[in-house]
Formats: structure tokens, sequence, C-alpha cells
């Protein structure tokens, strides 16, 4: 393991990955930054444009914009409590406070440093945890690479977004967009309607840019339109605000948290969990909320701990725990690699390759994050929403067309903007669906497999001891929002009062 | 009799009916429907072809029916989504599509030349100077990159085919 660490760092260091990653980080924190971008959308617009480059310039380019976006959102968050990113909420609890008492540069400073310290301790668990995860599921057969992947499809529906019920129709859908196509058993048509461009079924990355890059534009237009989020002069002033004995204990702990919830397929609750926990162990607990260093230190370093944890997962299993991760194993398959135990054998050198970019990445957030950079990247926050619409729309056009050189992708790009944008209307969570189309082929195949293999008899998928295990968490799993529903539409009784 | 649905004056939907009209309601019917169709797509399919979407269409139409209970039993959760300019979407939403309409015709440089002012107009910025040379520079910019270094053909327009 450690040669192919080794090999790999030497493969991450010449000038062109190098180049990417700093490219990235630039790009990642530009979209942070803006209220209403993201990393998924960051992410889904650069995937069509890293088809040209090779795998590992690619990753590290998109691991650059992932660490870059989770840093970028604490700069409106600090400077005008607006979180960039969702991740970013807590961030704007104790760094806004700051920035109102001037110390807007050392707020932005501890913010970029605790970013770094989550990002590094994350790409080290990636690199030590996922190989010996990636030798557990080499044991797996068909039957339990098809309940694994049912439990990556379940948790992501019950856990991502506050409906169950909708989170299952969303990853429902995403199962159904991946059985068109001709299926690779039979050689038979399904779902084509006669359309010669969808025999080879719906390019993943055609959906992922129509669902997360049409409905966010569309929606900047219904802002308020000419006005820039930002319309003030920032006054920034570097200036360190804080000890290193004031927040070594609390970049540790908020970092185990974050990589122990990056893991977990579906948590999006880390921050709030890893800032509570800093709030509880605090001399200072009344500070949380005015202006506290140790909440702006929790905040920002488990946002950033989550991201290389949450490959794990996906590296090693192939389940996607997150929308982002999701899209990564789409980039990977886009590049003609198949994420699973395998790739840890076949191509050890992109996994710790991409463990290796998450980490200098996470360190280029110190340079690129810091007070001196913030002063130059505080301007994007004067830019019109309005303009960004145009930007985003022909960059998601231009993607989806070299997709496959062809304007048919772009109409079903569209098409599926308007899906996208109809189900955020709705409150459907999108990521199911990515997860669905993702894990669906994957799945019907080993399910197909398996029966051939028992000749037709279903209790393979039940017998099996992992597969029994696989079920009893698919299971506990969906209790959580089955408990939340119940709780939710048959409230208690309250107490009747008898006698007097 | 009392009317246990609501009290709605004489001649207004009760709150029973508004609850039926609801996004929820009307998302879960598209749903069944949609999931309806697919299930009755899978019966032209072979055997083993069809099981899988068999199994996730009948999913698709159960979760829709559960939705669509759920919300006649107990009206739909409180959205916490701010209010929307539909003007502004739909101008949006209008001028992506015409966009992706005029490539064909008029290749991706001169429609992407005309889109973009036109969409930062539409929705209401009208700094020129920032419209113009933004632009410019990132229509131009992405043109030289997918040219250039990706090699990636992009549409050059029907009428400019001609000449």
């Amino acid at each position: 393991m450690f040669e192919h660490i080794f090999e790999a760092f030497l493969l991450v260091i010449q000038p062109e990955v190098l180049l990417a990653m700093v490219l990235g980080t630039v790009m990642g924190i530009l979209l942070g930054a803006l209220p209403g971008l993201s990393a998924t959308l960051g992410i889904a617009l650069a995937i069509p444009f890293s088809y040209a480059l090779s795998p590992l310039v690619a990753l590290a380019l998109l691991a650059g914009i992932h660490n870059g976006a989770s840093q970028g959102g604490a700069f409106p968050a600090i400077l005008l409590r607006i979180p960039g990113t969702p991740g970013a909420i807590c961030t704007s609890f104790d760094g806004y406070p700051l920035a109102q008492r001037g110390k807007a540069g050392g707020a932005m400073n501890l913010a970029a440093m605790s970013s770094a310290v989550g990002g590094t301790i994350s790409a080290i668990a990636l690199m030590l945890l996922a190989p010996p995860l990636a030798q557990v599921a080499l044991a797996f057969g068909p039957p339990e690479i098809f309940w694994v992947n049912i439990f990556g499809i379940a948790a992501i529906a019950a856990l991502l977004g506050d409906d169950f019920l909708k989170g299952v129709i969303a990853a429902c859908f995403g199962l159904l967009l991946s059985a068109i196509g001709i299926d690779n058993v039979t050689g038979q048509e399904r779902f084509t309607f006669d359309l010669m461009q969808l025999s080879s079924g719906i390019p993943i990355l055609v959906v992922m840019v129509g669902v997360f890059s049409f409905p966010p534009a569309w929606e900047l237009a219904t802002r308020s339109m000419n006005q820039a989020a930002g319309g003030e002069t920032f006054k920034i002033v570097s200036e360190k605000i804080w000890k290193l004995s004031q927040v070594w204990r609390i970049w540790l702990k908020s970092s185990f948290i974050g990589i122990i919830i990056g893991i977990l397929p579906g948590s999006a609750i880390g921050s709030f969990i890893a800032y509570n926990e800093a709030r509880r162990s605090s001399k200072n607990p009344d500070e949380f909320g005015k202006g506290s260093i140790e909440g702006l230190a929790a905040a920002e370093s488990v946002n950033n701990a989550d991201n290389a944890a949450a490959m794990i997962p996906t590296l090693t299993l192939g389940v996607p725990g997150s929308a982002i991760a999701a899209l990564m194993l789409g980039a990977l398959l886009i590049h003609g690699l198949q994420p699973g135990p395998q790739l840890f054998r076949d191509a050890p050198q992109i996994v710790f390759g991409y463990a290796w970019a998450m980490l200098i990445t996470s360190l280029l957030l110190i340079p690129l994050g810091g007070a001196v950079a913030s002063r130059l990247f505080a301007h994007v926050l004067r830019i019109p929403p309005g303009l960004l619409l145009p930007i985003i729309v022909v960059t998601a056009v231009l993607g989806s067309f070299a997709s496959q050189n062809a304007m048919f992708t772009v109409y079903l790009a569209a098409l599926f903007g308007l899906i996208g944008l109809m189900m955020e209307r709705l409150n459907f969570p999108l990521a199911p669906v990515i997860i669905g189309l993702v894990l669906g082929a994957k799945a019907e195949f080993s399910l197909r497999i398996s029966l051939m293999m028992s000749g037709g008899d279903a209790t393979v998928l039940f017998t099996r001891p992992i597969c029994i295990v696989m079920i009893c968490l698919t299971l506990l799993l969906l209790s959580i929002p089955a408990r939340r529903a119940l709780r939710l539409y048959w409230p208690k009784r309250p107490a009747t009062t008898t006698g007097g | 009799m009392t009317d246990t649905r609501g009290n709605a004056p004489p001649g207004q939907p009760s709150p029973a009916s508004l609850r039926l009209l609801s996004g929820d309601a009307l998302a879960a019917v598209g749903v069944f429907v949609f999931g309806a169709t697919a299930f009755f797509m899978t019966s032209d399919f072979s055997g083993q072809t069809r099981i899988f979407p068999q199994i996730v269409s009948g999913m698709m139409m159960f979760c829709a029916a559960l939705l669509f209970l759920r919300t006649l039993r107990f009206g739909q959760k409180p959205q916490v989504r701010p209010a929307v300019n539909k003007m502004a979407l739909g101008r949006s939403i209008a001028a992506t599509l015409g966009y992706v309409a005029l490539i064909v015709p008029l290749g991706f440089l001169a429609a992407s030349l005309i889109y973009m002012p036109l969409a930062a107009y539409l929705v209401g910025v009208r700094n020129h100077l920032l419209i113009w040379s933004m632009t410019i520079l990132f229509v131009g910019g992405i043109y030289l990159l997918f040219t250039g270094p990706f090699h990636t053909p992009i549409p050059r327009g029907l009428i400019f085919q001609l000449f």
C-alpha cells in the first residue's frame, strides 16, 4: 500500500496536476463565495471539461473545486451572514459577529486554516481507511453487491432531504432512467421510443449537468437581479485573532466528527454536530454565537473534514454517500474507471493520487483562502447574480454538447433541467436521482447475475451472511425516517386529565 | 348536517379540496401516471429484462399512492421556500430554451453572443460595460479553449456552413 501511496505522490507533483489543483481550488473558492452556487454545481459543470484531460489531472481539478467550494462558503458567511454553502451556516454564527467587530480578516484566516486542517486529516483518513475496506469488499459476490447498492440508494433516499417518500420516488426515477437503452444481457431495447440516441442509455453526465446546473441558474434570475450579494466595500485587515493552543483540540475533534459523518451515506449535519460538541465542551459556551474562536474553528474544520471521507464508500464499494460523491463517481466512470474494490488493484495510482490531491488542495486553502487572498475574492460578491445566469447556462450547454458532440444531449440536459426545477419546487431531493441512475445498472446486473447463478432461486439474495447483514442495515436505516414520519403524522395524544 | 371537510364560504372550494389541489397531491398523481406508464411499457419486454423496471415502477406507484393518501389525510407540510418571481423565472427559462434552439441554425458562437447579453438584460442587469465585456471575454475564452487545447468541435451553425 505504501509504495502505491509514494508512487501516486510522484505523479501528483507533476506540473500539470499541480496547476489543475491550483485552478480547481481558486474556481471552487469563487463558486463557494457566491451564494446560490455550490460545489455540486461547480463539479457538474467542470466534469464535461475534464474529458480532454488525463484522469489524474481531471480528478485533481475536481478535488480542488470540492475543497475550495467548501471553504469559499465562509466568505459571504463571515462578511454578510449569508452562508455561501449549506455547510457554512454554522460559520456565520461566529464569523459574522467577528467581522462586525472589525476582525473579518482574522476570521477568514482562522476559517482557511481550520478548513485546511479538516481537509488534510480527512485526506489522510481516505488514504489509510479505504484500502482495508476495499480488501473486505473484494469478498463480495453479486448478491452482496446487489444489497450494497440497495443500501446506498436507501441511505440517500432516507437520510437526504426532509421527506422519505419523495426521496424514494426520486431514487426510483433515477433507477428507471438507468434502465433506458439496450439491455446488456438480452440485447433488447427498453424505453428507447425508437430513438437511436437512447439505445446506449441516458448519459450520466447529461443528467448531472441538467439537474444540478440549470435549476440554480434559473433560480438566480428570481433574486434581486441587479443587486450583488455584497454592495458594500469590505475592509479586510489581516490579523491573527487566535492561538494554536486555543483551537487544536477543536480541530482534531471536529475533523474526527466530520470523517465519521462523511463516511456515513446521506449525512448532511456534520457542521451542526461539531458546533454543538464544541460548545458543550467549551469553557466559554456563552461566547458561541457572539464571535467565538472555537465555534468558528469547529464549523470550518468539520466542513472540509467530510469531503475526502465521503469518498471512502464511493471508492471502495462504488456507493456514493452524497450528491458530490455521486458526481465524482460519474467522473470516474466517464474516464473509464469503475469505482469499487478492483479500482485499488487496477489503478492504485488514481485512487491514492486523488487522495493526495484532496490533501494538497486542502493545504492550498491556507494561501488561497486566507485574509490576503480574501481581499481579492471579496470582489466576486459584487457580481450581479443576473450576470451569472447566462455564464452558467452557456457552460452547461457546451458541457452537455461536448459529452457526445451532439445537440441531442443538449436537448436532454435542458429537459432534465426543467425536471430538476420542477422537483426542487415540489421539494423532491435531486441527489437520489443521480445515485439511482449511477447505481441502477450495477444493482440490476448484480441481481440478474445472482439469479442466473442460483438457477432462478431468489433465496440466494437472502441467505448469505453478508446479505443478511446488509438487509438488516438497510431495514435499520429505513426505520429512521419511518419513526420520524410516525412522530410527525401521528403525534402522541395529550394526556387527558381525569377527575377534578 | 355539518360539513366535516371544512367551513368554506358558499361558492368557494373547501380546505379539503384545496388540499387535494396542493403540489404534493398533483405530484403524487403525476408520479403515479409516470410509474404506471413505465410498468405498462415493461409488458413488451421479455422475462428477465422486465423484472427490474417492473419492481422499480411498481415501487414508484406504491410510493406515489402513499404520498397522495398522506396529502389527503394530513394536508401538505408547510413549505419554507421563499416566494418566487415567476415572471423572472419564466423569462430565464424561455431565454435558455430559445438559446438552445438557436444553436443549430446560428452556431455556438453567434447564439451565445446574442443570448448572454439578452439574458442579462432580461433579468434586469443594466451595467452595459460589464455585460458586453463579460460576454466577449467569456464566449471568446470558452471558444478558444474548446477549439484549441480541448480539440473539441463546437456547433458551427447551418447558416455559416453555407459560406
